[in-house]
């Protein structure tokens, strides 16, 4: 069974923003919510001040704290790793924000449009009314995954069942894949590179490895 | 023919013409068409012009350089009215507000988010002060112009901008009939506003 996981080489990442904007299309979430965003760092003083770009989301945690508070069952673990959250088992308590460590969860209560109350063409028509009052994160893009077996494609490699994010990225940072099969990509790129994962002392056993050398 | 030498050609001939109609006000750019550029004192081009526009205490006045610069979401005005730009600049650090030295914005009393006004000769805006190790102490920064728009979404976004504080002037217009998107200010703490 896989285990898919996305890396992001920090060393590439600068900025822009393009993951966030292609993940808020890809699955249509409301103004403000990022499933998928790059944080902007600034460490050291002036005048010896580095700056960096960490893209963060769900981590798709091994052991998602996530999912042991929900008293709904409505947050569940694949097989696969893919983290998701059942919206008809939801009831929105928040338990699951709470519980996160990398504050990768939304609730949205009022429904938002780019341009106030009124929806334009394509907000009306994407608008899900399961998503309301409920928890929602990043899942990997899990429908485009879960189509790749039908059609024969490989998660990471076929654009079409990759993330919407890994696929949008310009400068090369992020990557998808599986964990398990060592001849993947991002298996290949953490044979031959130092890697670190947010939070790990947690024991979360997070999805997302962070690139910041060569071994 | 080599550029430089077009080039100082083209000077020559454009300050006949001009000279020809009684025309002397471009006389200072007309030095800029030569095959090397000359070292200038930069800084003192503003200076100069601060101080003769707006008294001899002006430099003490108006202590700061503001500086602009353009960001990956906003390279081109095309998509000012694009929620979803000014949603993902938000990410980018002091896009929404007066960038300035961590160090000086504390002696000064100010803290990250306190509302401040900055003053030009010319005018003022305000925005909400961010602060960052990462900027010269006598330095701030508006990232993007946006306040001269009239199109809906981008007037309201209600930015600070330098656009309100830069003075037209030929003392600081070169040759390529272009300024610097360079002016002298100050900063003060806006107090009961966040």
């Amino acid at each position: 069974m896989p285990r898919y996981i996305m890396t992001a080489d920090l060393r590439r990442c600068i900025g822009c923003q393009t993951c966030t904007a292609a993940c808020r299309h890809a699955n249509a979430t409301p103004p403000g919510v990022q499933w998928r965003k790059v944080l902007d760092i600034e460490s050291g003083e002036f005048p010896d001040v580095r700056r960096s770009f960490v893209p963060v989301g769900c981590m798709h945690c091994a052991d998602p704290p996530c999912m042991h508070v929900c008293p709904s069952t409505a947050t569940y673990q694949r097989a696969d790793g893919i983290v998701g959250i059942n919206y008809d088992l939801c009831i929105g308590c928040g338990y699951c924000a709470v519980a996160c460590p990398y504050q990768a969860r939304y609730i949205v209560h009022k429904a938002e449009f780019a341009y106030g109350e009124r929806a334009g063409a394509n907000e009306e028509a994407r608008f899900d009314p399961a998503r309301m009052s409920v928890a929602m994160k990043c899942n990997f893009c899990q429908d485009r995954i879960d189509a790749a077996k039908e059609k024969g494609l490989t998660p990471g490699v076929d654009p079409e069942a990759t993330p919407a994010c890994v696929n949008s990225c310009i400068a090369g940072v992020l990557a998808f894949g599986d964990r398990e099969d060592p001849n993947s990509n991002v298996s290949q790129l953490l044979a031959e590179n130092q890697f670190f994962r947010m939070h790990e002392e947690l024991g979360t056993d997070p999805g997302m490895y962070y690139i910041f050398d060569k071994k | 023919m080599p550029y430089q030498e077009r080039l100082y050609r083209v000077g020559v001939e454009l300050g006949n013409r001009l000279h020809e109609q009684g025309i002397a006000w471009w006389d200072v750019q007309l030095e800029e068409y030569g095959g090397l550029p000359k070292v200038l004192d930069f800084p003192g081009i503003w200076e100069k012009e601060t101080v003769r526009q707006a008294g001899a205490d002006a430099l003490e006045q108006f202590p700061f350089w503001l500086i602009t610069s353009r960001s990956m979401q906003y390279a081109w005005g095309s998509n000012v009215g694009v929620q979803l730009m000014n949603e993902m600049a938000g990410n980018v650090r002091g896009h929404n507000g007066v960038l300035m030295n961590t160090q000086v914005a504390l002696e000064m009393g100010i803290q990250e988010g306190d509302m401040v006004e900055v003053s030009s000769y010319v005018g003022t805006t305000r925005g909400p002060a961010m602060l960052s190790q990462g900027i010269r102490p006598d330095t701030l920064l508006m990232m993007g112009q946006f306040d001269h728009w009239a199109t809906p979404y981008a007037k309201d976004l209600n930015k600070p901008s330098m656009n309100s504080l830069i003075p037209m002037s030929m003392a600081l217009t070169d040759s390529t009939g272009s300024g610097a998107d360079i002016v002298r200010v100050g900063v003060r703490k806006l107090e009961g506003m966040h």
